[in-house]
């Protein structure tokens, strides 16, 4: 990086300060108590979890990640990321998931690492990086773990165990930004749950855990990917939703998904920064009605045609080249502020019904996974897409995690019931059964 | 293993309805239950300090912010060019001032607790007064009035704030102090007529040490509100009797009771008659029996 020479402080002869990849430049300025912009990863491991030597292993390996070590700053035209001299600290997992950050962020680290039981979870916030980075540092923090608690987790493989190279740091949008290329399609305003909102920070977790197995035979069985398969049972739940509040097909809105795609799969970078956009598989219901068997082929068909380097780069050049055009960079950050809410909720939230992200299977070494029962991803929410689904597979288990920041349950509901219907067992956990003093303003202060 | 009859999925541990469809669960599934079987643990409340609900946006202040700066840029100019010095415009100058801590002080301070800003406010409301009564002329003509009385409504605010309310003795010792030191202040102000040692001091350590003895039995007999009005009713008679033999010394100088009386004898015999009520069940009964509403 051109820049990186500018950042290096040299009496420690350490970065000292990054700049906000393209990703992360949105979500300082849109954080609040609805928008909390974070995400979260769990392990649950076999054994209690020991928080003194959870906490050796996080200020161990912290060190490795040093652009994690940051906080957050403002500078007149941009966010950046200062190297911060504190250490994070353990905490227990006891309120809701997925909090906001504290509001004084100047002070504070943009992740938290929580205990509970036998299980351990990181929370991140989408300015530090998205859910590859996320779960590389969960790895390491839980090897680690594993490591001083005298077990043998074996060879590390990918996970790291040392100080990061400095490519782990880079802003891979920048570097792979091609210009000029046509810009994508702007999209159309998309159909979106409605329902009443809980007190800001009130989470509801849904999971649902399935045979890995019976999921991927399913899957096999229409000849899709089970991303593919997931996107279209979450679509087709939605569509039932939007059929029976609205009648009339020409009244009705394209029903899209976010379906983020990992793009280091596509470009070769090994950043642990964002490096990540989105494709939208989409359905027009004012069209009629859709077969699951329709829904699928679309979603296929857009998975495949969409999630290539020269289709990706289109978003690439929009998103980079509205953070490299020069009426954006003179434009005092205050300014900036007041125009980020909106590009959010135009660009981004109003196009998608909704979001779903896939990890993929997540493999571990021998030794560790011995240890690790099971792997948790959770979305963040907000108010406008009130449903996340964040999926990750384990050993034998498929897990989806639903996070909703309103009362109601249609579309967990309904994807689940028809994964019931197609002979997938599923088995359900919820982190709290809702009450009515989830509406009470008591309630927000205590969250 | 517990299921639902509706949805078909099967249920965690301890689940007494469907998560999902809220169906009740038949068969709920709760034996084994132990904290490491469950999911998420039970919230445990932080406690977060209420934040300031009217704090409008940063934005507003901003625009606010020019929208102040305006006239008042624009009276210094006049008044400058004008005289070469600053005379009439120091009223709309100051007045612009406050007026813009109040509206955006308590943007400026999101996350702070109102009794900052309840403090921030009066506290500026009586320097800007006065400023206003030093410039004017001979200091103080008439400032002082309002600005001590802002000092005494902050501190009959600020009390329970500080001591909170579990502590109502001292909140209640802070009021009676801050009104004492105020009466004491407008005594001297306004020419030392000596009122305050023989008439103010004695009647408000009468009005505070009634209510004081109201207020502590009320908390220790909690739910009983004939005990409470008994002693509430008690407590004013001697308070009026008290008031009356005050004034009566100031007055005349002379050690005597005049009006007093024909209220006590309204009021003692009423507090009695609650007393034994809430003593005798039997004509509680009774009472409630014959006059329920």
């Amino acid at each position: 990086m051109a820049e990186s020479s500018k950042n290096i402080n040299t009496s420690t002869n350490k970065q000292d300060w990054y700049r906000l990849d393209n990703a992360a430049l949105i979500y300082p300025s849109i954080q609040s108590d609805r928008i909390t912009t974070m995400f979260r990863l769990s392990m649950t491991l076999k054994e209690k979890v020991d928080p003194k030597i959870l906490q050796a292993s996080l200020e161990e390996v912290i060190k490795w990640f040093p652009f994690y070590r940051v906080r957050l700053k403002k500078g007149f035209f941009w966010y950046y990321l200062e190297h911060n001299p504190a250490l994070p600290r353990v905490e227990r997992d006891v309120r809701y998931p997925m909090g906001r950050l504290h509001p004084n962020l100047g002070t504070r680290f943009l992740f938290r690492v929580r205990y509970w039981q036998s299980r351990i979870a990181v929370e991140f916030c989408h300015v530090l990086t998205d859910g590859t980075g996320g779960m590389t540092f969960l790895k390491a923090l839980v090897y680690d773990y594993l490591k001083r608690k005298g077990k043998d987790p074996g060879d590390p493989g990918d996970i790291p165990v040392g100080v990061l190279p400095e490519e782990a740091a880079e802003d891979a949008y920048n570097r792979f930004y091609k210009n000029p290329l046509p810009l994508p399609d702007k999209g159309n305003k998309a159909f979106h749950v409605k329902g009443k909102l809980l007190l800001p920070g009130a989470i509801m977790i849904t999971t649902g855990i399935i045979p890995l197995e019976a999921i991927i035979k399913a899957a096999k069985s229409y000849n899709v990917s089970l991303t593919a398969f997931l996107v279209a049972v979450y679509i087709d739940a939605l569509q039932e939703i939007q059929d029976s509040l609205v009648e009339q097909n020409p009244k009705k809105r394209p029903i899209a998904l976010q379906v983020p795609v990992n793009m280091r799969s596509i470009y070769p970078s090994k950043t642990l920064r964002n490096f990540s956009l989105f494709v939208m598989p989409e359905i027009d219901p004012r069209l009629g009605k859709y077969s699951f068997e329709e829904i699928l082929q679309i979603v296929k068909e857009t998975l495949v045609t969409e999630t290539n380097e020269k289709a990706i780069s289109k978003s690439l050049a929009r998103n980079v080249g509205g953070q490299r055009n020069w009426i954006v960079r003179v434009l005092p950050l205050v300014f900036k502020k007041l125009l980020m809410p909106f590009l959010y909720t135009r660009m981004g939230e109003n196009l998608c019904s909704g979001t779903l992200s896939n990890l993929g299977l997540v493999k571990l070494p021998e030794g560790m996974a011995e240890e690790v029962e099971r792997i948790d991803f959770i979305l963040g929410t907000n108010p406008i897409n009130k449903t996340g689904c964040g999926v990750c597979g384990y050993h034998d288990k498929l897990v989806i995690n639903f996070a909703g920041n309103t009362g109601e349950k249609s579309v967990e509901r309904l994807f689940f019931t028809r994964l019931i219907k197609m002979g997938i067992p599923v088995k359900i956990e919820v982190n709290e059964e809702i009450k009515n003093e989830h509406l009470s303003l008591k309630y927000r202060r205590d969250n | 293993m517990a299921y639902c009859v509706r949805c078909g999925v099967e249920l965690q541990k301890g689940l007494k309805y469907c998560p999902l469809c809220n169906t009740e669960v038949i068969l709920p599934d709760e034996e084994g239950i132990d904290e490491g079987m469950r999911p998420f643990s039970d919230r445990i409340p932080r406690n977060v300090r209420p934040r300031v609900n009217l704090a409008p946006s940063r934005a507003f202040v901003f625009l606010a912010t020019f929208i102040i700066l305006i006239p008042l840029l624009i009276t210094l100019i006049i008044d400058f060019t004008a005289n070469r010095t600053i005379t009439w415009s120091f009223y709309p100058i100051t007045s612009l001032v406050l007026l813009w801590i109040l509206i955006a002080y308590p943007s400026l301070l999101k996350g702070h607790t109102p009794f900052q800003v309840i403090t921030m406010d009066i506290l500026s409301i009586a320097v800007f007064l006065l400023s206003l009564d030093l410039y004017s002329g001979s200091f103080p003509q008439w400032s002082q009035y309002p600005a001590l009385a802002l000092l005494l409504l902050w501190i009959y605010i600020a009390a329970p704030f500080i001591f909170t309310w579990k502590r109502i003795c001292l909140v209640i010792i802070s009021w009676f102090s801050g009104t004492a030191a105020f009466l004491y202040a407008l005594d001297k102000f306004t020419g030392g007529r000596e009122w305050f040692f023989p008439l103010g001091l004695p009647i408000l350590f009468l009005s505070g040490f009634a209510v004081m003895i109201v207020l502590l039995q009320a908390k220790a007999s909690k739910n009983k509100p004939l005990l409470t009005g008994g002693t509430a009713t008690f407590a004013f008679s001697v308070l009026i009797l008290g008031i009356d033999i005050v004034c009566n010394l100031y007055v005349k100088g002379s050690f005597a009771v005049t009006w007093s009386p024909i209220l006590a004898a309204v009021f003692i015999p009423a507090s009695i008659f609650m007393f034994i009520t809430e003593y005798r069940p039997e004509l509680k009964a009774y009472l409630i029996k014959k006059f329920h509403l």
